[in-house]
């Protein structure tokens, strides 16, 4: 494995370094699945991972270039002493800390399972695992930051498990799928989760789970696609759906201190998804007691999106349009590293608008997260 | 308005007088099955789908008279296209495909065939359940002068860019018949409306249900419907523009990585718009602010695929007075794009000289 050691500086001191670019989607993945599984209650073993050997139990059903090659990773990723990307800590220090510049990084394991207490035990096993090796083994330099993985559809134990994690002082956000099995995010099925998040001052971030069973894909209210382009360029709408459905159905209300980030699904949709909303709500007032103020306000003030994928469209008429569109305070820079479509900052910051670069690499989601303004430096990192 | 803009509006709901009108045009065999009415459906408006002063002893929309005069007396509506609901995907296609031809006869002897203004045209309501039915009707009626389009409902159990439905497709563009997808009334055998199940109050609803449309475009795009067909258009008729722009660059980013899945496809995905997409207007469409209006629109070229529609006699409906105006914040050329040249083009439909 890479070792990144720890630094000394001349006065006993570690260098310390300012923060600029927090990253706010990296995939953390265990070496093996034995390693994951010595986290596991030995009761489940069997029962999570039938067939003994898969990190990931299931395909992805919407595959990715070569995905049986690459895994829907970065080649350039794979650790030079072995294993997966996104595997070894230190490797993936090296790449995305001290040679992309990346000055924090949330870490967002992907897993999903298809029965409820499956679900909430595979999610807590996870926690363990990333508290263990990547917030406490490989964290001397502390840039790494955690996500508490909760089970969507058993909210009093995800609850628990957000309290269970609550005081850690690397774990940054909740991480839900949202692939909820037919409930949006504004059902009260969530209110259980969502106040001990806020009461926590966890942000409750969402991220596509595309190693799921087929069934545990959203079922397109029209049908689904059969390809990974018309499929994921769809894939906004559900944020789009779970987004209405917490303003109109009252979440942000109920829970004024909740905070949701929606991890890799686009935002430029935000535009048009507010400006819908406000009409909407304008015009049907009456059937919306509960919703007290102009709906693009409670997205301003509670919601975040993060960044990667940038839609690849002309430089210039991006930024015009994340002008226009003025969701500076509430977009977050992220690479998606180690996965194949990952942006890196040098591309990202040139495609937003230069009044708002600041604030989208670095000062929202230190606001979000309360982090440091600086952290300590790798070897060779000034 | 509209002393100097001529006005087509693309997106006219004519009703029954009464539900079980329909049954005049149902065949025997047909007559005495359950059939869901039209506002009998899990997500009404409170209060009622339609426009509060146009219930009466008769259904909102279901009096030619009362229609013209208000489209075209009272908002100098030219042409008004007429795009009748049927009763949602009712699970015996067969059925359903009996109901579609009811509404169509109903359509020529109601409404078009005795107009002798010559203003209303119409739509083959057909059922894509049931594709070689669906072709058989298109056969049946598309040489009528006065059916210009194909309908379509925008719930469907497999987006519409997937085999079963080329045939359909491949008639309605062989007829140079566009193919108009909208909402549809009634109770069928449909998904939840939204990406995360079902909305929980109507707004919640009315705002997503729209944009279920980029699903139909994409497919059609990806798989290579549009490619086949050169002369093949579809009209999304609630609307939803106002989501095209982010997504077709989102289709655009990942088409550029997986084309070789798609070899078919062999352009960037947004290059079909102009070709093959248009919209009708919505009430909930664009931005809140006008002063933004001219620029959203020119993204992705909007002004050409907008075609102004009143969703008349819906609660929502606008008048062509409102697209006109400073609220809409269209400048001269989009303006006369929206409420009339994009459509006669479509639809083939000669402007008076005098209007111009």
């Amino acid at each position: 494995m890479t070792t990144i050691e720890r630094v000394e500086s001349s006065t006993g001191q570690e260098d310390e370094i300012a923060v600029t670019i927090v990253d706010t989607d990296v995939h953390p993945l265990p070496v093996s699945a034995d390693v994951l599984k010595s986290y596991a209650p030995a009761g489940w073993v069997n029962k999570i991972w039938p067939t003994g050997n898969a990190v990931a139990p299931v395909p992805h059903f919407y595959d990715t270039p070569d995905s049986y090659k690459t895994m829907s990773l970065r080649l350039d990723a794979a650790p030079p002493g072995g294993g997966v990307a996104g595997s070894d800590p230190d490797f993936a220090a090296k790449q995305l800390l001290l040679d992309a510049g990346v000055s924090i990084a949330t870490l967002e394991p992907m897993c999903d399972a298809q029965l409820p207490q499956a679900e909430h035990v595979l999610k807590s096993t996870y926690n363990d695992w990333l508290a263990d090796v990547w917030l406490d083994k490989y964290n001397w330099h502390g840039r790494w930051r955690g996500s508490i993985s909760v089970s969507a559809q058993t909210p009093e134990q995800a609850a628990r498990e957000v309290e269970r994690w609550a005081g850690h002082p690397y774990m940054a956000q909740v991480l839900m799928t949202p692939q909820t099995r037919g409930i949006p995010f504004g059902h009260p099925h969530f209110d259980p989760l969502y106040e001990a998040a806020s009461r926590n001052g966890f942000p409750v971030a969402t991220h596509l789970m595309g190693q799921t069973p087929f069934e545990l894909i959203p079922l397109y209210p029209v049908g689904n696609p059969a390809h990974w382009h018309d499929f994921f360029a769809s894939w906004p709408l559900l944020y789009v759906s779970h987004l209405m459905s917490l303003v109109f159905d009252g979440a942000f209300d109920r829970h004024p201190d909740l905070r949701v980030v929606f991890v890799e699904g686009g935002f430029t949709w935000a535009m048009p998804a507010m400006s819908r909303m406000d009409r909407i709500w304008e015009a049907r007032r009456a059937d919306l007691p509960h919703v007290r103020r102009r709906p693009s306000d409670y997205v301003r003030e509670h919601v975040r999106f993060t960044t990667q994928p940038l839609e690849d469209t002309d430089t210039v008429l991006f930024r015009e349009y994340l002008e226009m569109m003025d969701l500076g305070d509430n977009l977050m820079f992220s690479t998606d590293y180690p996965h194949w479509s990952y942006d890196s900052p040098a591309y990202a910051i040139n495609r937003f608008p230069a009044d708002q670069r600041e604030r989208i690499m670095r000062g929202n989601a230190t606001a979000l997260y309360g982090l440091p303004a600086t952290v300590k430096a790798l070897p060779g990192e000034r | 308005m509209s002393d100097t803009v001529p006005v087509i509006d693309t997106n006219v709901q004519p009703h029954f007088r009464y539900n079980a009108e329909i049954r005049r045009y149902l065949p025997d065999a047909h007559k005495l099955r359950s059939i869901p009415d039209v506002e009998q459906q899990w997500y009404q408006a409170p209060g009622g789908d339609y426009r509060q002063d146009l219930y009466g002893e008769n259904y909102p929309g279901s009096d030619p008279e009362t229609v013209s005069r208000d489209l075209f007396d009272d908002t100098n509506v030219d042409y008004a296209i007429l795009n009748p609901l049927t009763r949602g995907n009712i699970a015996d296609y067969l059925l359903n495909s009996r109901i579609c031809a009811a509404v169509n006869d109903w359509l020529l002897d109601r409404w078009l065939e005795p107009d002798t203004s010559n203003r209303f045209r119409g739509t083959i309501r057909v059922n894509p359940e049931d594709p070689k039915g669906a072709v058989e009707e298109i056969e049946h009626l598309a040489a009528h002068p006065k059916l210009v389009q194909v309908g379509v409902p925008m719930q469907s159990r497999e987006p519409y860019g997937k085999p079963m439905f080329e045939p359909i497709w491949e008639a309605a563009a062989a007829h140079r018949l566009p193919v108009a997808v909208h909402i549809n009334g009634g109770n069928g055998v449909d998904h939840p409306p939204t990406f995360a199940g079902h909305a929980h109050t109507y707004p919640g609803y009315a705002a997503f249900m729209p944009l279920n449309y980029f699903v139909h475009l994409a497919t059609l795009i990806v798989e290579g419907v549009f490619g086949r067909h050169p002369s093949l258009k579809f009209v999304f008729a609630d609307g939803g523009y106002d989501i095209l722009t982010p997504l077709m660059w989102r289709l655009d980013t990942f088409w550029l990585s997986m084309r070789d899945q798609t070899p078919w496809v062999d352009r960037y995905p947004s290059e079909y718009l102009p070709g093959h997409v248009r919209f009708c207007s919505s009430a909930f469409d664009g931005p809140v602010d006008a002063g933004t209006m001219q620029r959203w629109m020119d993204f992705s070229g909007k002004s050409d695929l907008l075609m102004y529609g009143s969703s008349y006699p819906h609660w929502s409906a606008s008048s062509p007075d409102v697209m006109a105006s400073d609220l809409a914040g269209l400048d001269a050329t989009q303006r006369d794009k929206v409420l009339w040249r994009n459509a006669s083009e479509l639809y083939g439909l000669a402007m008076k000289e005098s209007a111009l």
